[in-house]
């Protein structure tokens, strides 16, 4: 019984000393009235269909071009396609996606492909994270199974690889998140071979203010 | 693994109460009197044996009126037909990669990509073939990972004489004439089969046939003389030859490719029986596997592409077999493999060798006429890699003449092919390069030079980790491994009724896949190999059969399959494996339960089969029905995969069916009969089943001298 009873007390003591500690602690948030980051609110999702991007012409039999395509330049700050001598963050040809940085661009623009889902993503990762484009590989690796698609060498076609989330810091800073969707028109569930190719179509949310928050 | 204990722990206690309720008479258990060779070298009671093993005899083979191999295999439960690079037997859900297929014990040599094309073997000259399911290598070696399947040819034991001619749908004729002779002590068995069909074209909007015309050619020999009662010599042989003449497209020009298949093999064996007790035998067997593809410009008779495949093997084994105290057998056993491999996919013109020795022992203790333990293990010595060593233990108990069970756990390994281990291609239209492992350093080093390898900002050149992975580890690369168990039982509840199953599950360790090992300024991705991925197939098969007289018996077969990628499972629940939807193309993450495991694998397949003998005047008919449930074929969402509705195929059943009659005597037997009887055909937007060929009806004709 005595055992009991000291348990007991000391249960409460150390109840009562939890409270005194909680109390105070309520005290310190009660004094930090404007806090300095507060909850992020939800970024719109935005959606880009049918971005128009041909690749050059290629004879695959040689390999030479026949015909060189320009790139679609693309800026998150105006939502959409603008000339290559403005802001531009990435730019389109083809299954190739560049950004303005590096050996691409004049800019500072630069990219990281994670894994993971688009509404998973709530941040952007460190700065340290971002790559540029270099002459070993652009932010965004080219190539089937490498960066954001897959290649089927049967049917030809191009298929986003699922779970990539291509975080973007943008010429001017900022940062953005993009999933591609699909790179045939109009997203067909089924791509058949009447299925145009090199439209692409991605959900995007841009962060306007100087937060790495991508909710 | 705890919930197959779990599950067989119930399935035996389930059958053994049921066992001891019921008593029965003798001779119920199916087939007493067959014997089987392949599951111990030696002959040996199917009835007492104590791991998995399927026996077809040559008459039940006969009955289905199929002509050839693939077609018989089937329709056995458990088994399954994936085609991938030729026609591959599939067992315990381990593809033909796994599978040694053996003739008379000797193995066949000549994989395509792994598989070994059963079409190369038509039916004619058999005894029997004997699937033994689980691993093998404990005797057999590389290869006999999954299972072995032995096909026994027959042996002339008296002097006679058979002509079968067969007719069926896309002027498919077969032909095949079988020669017995017997004088004292000199036996001869020849058999010559020939084989031709116009082929068949499911996508007729497309240009070329689906299956080309094609013909082949077999002649199998047995030739055996006992010098003494003691001393007995036999040569077995055998020559194939097979052309195929096609037309295809390429950048809109029409392609001729003549392509030719030819193998051959000669088998000299003594045997020499010192006493009951001890016997020993020596063999040499020689064999040769040939490809060759010839392709022109249809137009100009110009040259496109010409290739060929050349693989030699030897083996020199002696067998010795020593019985004492009646219950002991050992078997000891001592081999040298000699193998070569010469392509036109080489840089020069070089003739790769690899050689094998090896030696096994197994001890069989009849412990009683109730049980029964065998012990084996075998140790193969290789140039190429580490030393092999593979155990296997089994045992069978008789708890009662009506219910037996068997068990046994042992382990497989596949060696590295010549290409894991040597090749050196490249692919001249789209440019990547792939290497064996062994020829990666130097490759790498010549590529160098030729500066083909992409350089960074720094002028490092881009070589990723596995490159200098297999630079440390010598290029050396291990051989694919397993562990596989199986828990089986043979029950007759009531009388005629037969009842047999088995659990399986296999391990596999170190599947050998490619991997990128540098990027080319041309930016292709030089390949090699690796030991990566880690595998387990699972499930149950269980055959019921009803003897409803003499004359009439039903058969049911059934197989769960569960076979899936450790490390995906791993990466499922680690939330690292992501799945798209196809209307949206969002992705989300996977579940296990969105997993469908290994591709070309049904998770529920089965057979029903009626057969009724010499029902009225001496008329036989069969009906088989072969289910093969839903399986994957391909990744189509991207999430590289099995995960997604789309990527799988209906289930499906087809239904075949065999009608005889004997006349004068049994002289002449006459058949008709349908494979595929219901025409059904698989063909989707995204998928075809090309080796469905739909219905074929046939008619033959065998005439016994």
């Amino acid at each position: 019984m005595k055992k009991n009873n000291l348990f007991l007390s000391f249960l409460l003591i150390a109840f009562i000393s939890f409270s005194f500690v909680s109390c105070s602690d309520d005290d310190d948030n009660t004094q930090t009235v404007d806090p300095v980051d507060p909850a992020p609110t939800e970024l719109e999702l935005k959606k880009v269909e049918n971005l128009h991007a041909p690749n050059d012409v290629i004879d695959y039999a040689t390999g030479q071009v026949i015909e060189e395509k320009p790139f679609n330049y693309f800026s998150f700050e105006e939502g959409g396609l603008v000339d290559e001598s403005a802001n531009w963050d990435i730019a389109f040809k083809g299954t190739t996606i560049i950004t303005n940085s590096g050996i691409s661009g004049d800019g500072s623009a630069m990219a990281v492909v994670l894994d993971g889902i688009f509404n998973e993503v709530l941040e952007a990762p460190e700065d340290a994270d971002f790559r540029e484009d270099t002459e070993a590989e652009l932010a965004v690796p080219k190539g089937g199974g490498n960066g954001w698609y897959n290649y089927n060498p049967q049917s030809h076609q191009i298929t986003p690889i699922p779970g990539k989330v291509i975080v973007i810091k943008t010429d001017a800073g900022k940062y953005a998140k993009m999933e591609i969707l699909s790179y045939y028109k109009d997203n067909p569930a089924t791509i058949d071979e009447t299925s145009e190719s090199a439209y692409y179509t991605f959900n995007y949310k841009y962060q306007t203010g100087d937060s790495k928050s991508l909710k | 693994m705890k919930k197959i204990i779990g599950t067989l722990f119930f399935v035996f206690a389930f059958i053994n109460t049921i066992s001891a309720q019921q008593t029965q008479k003798k001779d119920t258990i199916n087939g007493l009197e067959e014997v089987v060779v392949t599951a111990t070298k030696n002959k040996r009671q199917l009835s007492s044996i104590s791991v998995p093993v399927t026996l077809l005899k040559a008459k039940d083979i006969e009955a289905l009126g199929v002509t050839n191999l693939k077609d018989v295999l089937q329709e056995v439960t458990g088994l399954d037909i994936v085609y991938d690079h030729g026609a591959g037997v599939q067992l315990q859900g381990l593809n033909s990669d796994y599978i040694l297929i053996l003739v008379d014990g000797n193995p066949l040599v000549g994989r395509v990509s792994g598989t070994f094309d059963l079409s190369r073997l038509n039916l004619g000259d058999i005894e029997q073939i004997e699937i033994v399911k689980g691993p093998s290598s404990s005797l057999y070696g590389s290869e006999a990972l999954g299972g072995v399947i032995n096909i026994i040819t027959k042996k002339a034991n008296r002097t006679s004489a058979s002509i079968i001619g067969r007719y069926a749908t896309n002027n498919t004729i077969t032909g095949n004439a079988e020669l017995d002779f017997v004088k004292d002590k000199f036996k001869l068995n020849v058999g010559l089969n020939h084989y031709q069909t116009d082929g068949y074209d499911l996508s007729p909007e497309t240009f070329g046939k689906t299956v080309s015309p094609f013909n082949n050619q077999t002649f199998l020999t047995n030739i055996g003389y006992d010098f003494t009662k003691k001393l007995k010599f036999t040569v077995g042989g055998r020559y194939f030859q097979e052309k195929q003449d096609y037309d295809y497209l390429s950048n809109e020009l029409v392609i001729n490719s003549e392509g030719k298949v030819k193998d051959f093999f000669v088998v000299p064996k003594f045997e020499y029986k010192h006493s009951d007790k001890l016997q020993t035998s020596l063999r040499w067997y020689y064999t040769r596997y040939k490809t060759d593809s010839e392709s022109i410009y249809k137009e100009t008779n110009e040259n496109y592409d010409s290739s060929f495949f050349k693989e030699s093997f030897q083996q020199l084994e002696s067998q010795t077999t020593y019985q004492f105290h009646k219950a002991h057998t050992l078997t000891v056993g001592l081999g040298y493999i000699r193998e070569t491999v010469n392509t036109s996919r080489l840089d020069a013109d070089i003739t790769f060798k690899a050689n094998n020795v090896f030696a096994y022992a197994q001890y069989l203790w009849d412990i009683n006429k109730k049980a029964n333990v065998t012990v084996g293990a075998r140790i193969d010595n290789h140039d190429a890699f580490t030393t092999q060593f593979n155990p296997k233990f089994s045992g069978f108990y008789r708890f009662t003449d009506n219910f037996s069970v068997n068990a046994s756990i042992g382990t497989g390994f596949k060696r590295p092919t010549f290409q894991q281990l040597y090749l050196n291609f490249s692919n001249a239209s789209v440019g990547y390069t792939v290497f064996g492992t062994t020829y990666v350093v130097e490759g790498i080093e010549k590529l160098l030079q030729e500066e083909q390898i992409k350089r960074n900002e720094d002028g490092s050149p881009i070589l990723y980790d596995d490159y200098y992975k297999i630079k440390n580890d010598d290029g050396k690369i291990d051989p694919e491994t397993s562990i596989g168990i199986n828990f089986g039982f043979n029950y007759s509840p009531i009388k005629n009724v037969f009842i047999k199953g088995n659990l399986f599950r296999n391990d596999l360790d170190n599947l050998i896949e490619s991997t990128a090992i540098a990027l080319k300024t041309n930016n292709q991705f030089v390949y090699s190999y690796k030991n990566i991925s880690r595998v387990y197939t699972q499930g149950i098969t269980l055959d019921v059969s009803y003897h409803l007289n003499e004359k009439i018996k039903f058969s049911i077969g059934y197989q769960y399959l569960d076979a899936k990628d450790k490390d995906v499972v791993e990466e499922i629940k680690d939330g690292k494996r992501y799945g798209r939807d196809p209307k949206t193309g969002e992705s989300y993450k996977l579940k296990l339960s969105d997993y469908g495991g290994l591709f070309n694998r049904s998770k529920h397949s089965g057979n029903f089969k009626i057969t009724a003998n010499n029902i009225w005047k001496k008329i036989s008919a069969n009906l088989r029905i072969i289910y093969k449930g839903p399986y994957g074929f391909a990744d189509v969402n991207g999430s590289g995969i099995l995960d997604a509705d789309e990527e799988y195929t209906k289930g499906f059943s087809l239904v075949n069916t065999n009608i005889s009659r004997p006349f004068w005597k049994d002289k002449l037997i006459w058949s008709i009969g349908a494979e595929n009887l219901f025409d059904y055909t698989y063909k989707t937007e995204e998928y075809t089943i090309t080796s469905n060929p739909g219905r074929i009806l046939y008619t033959s004709l065998k005439l016994n001298l």
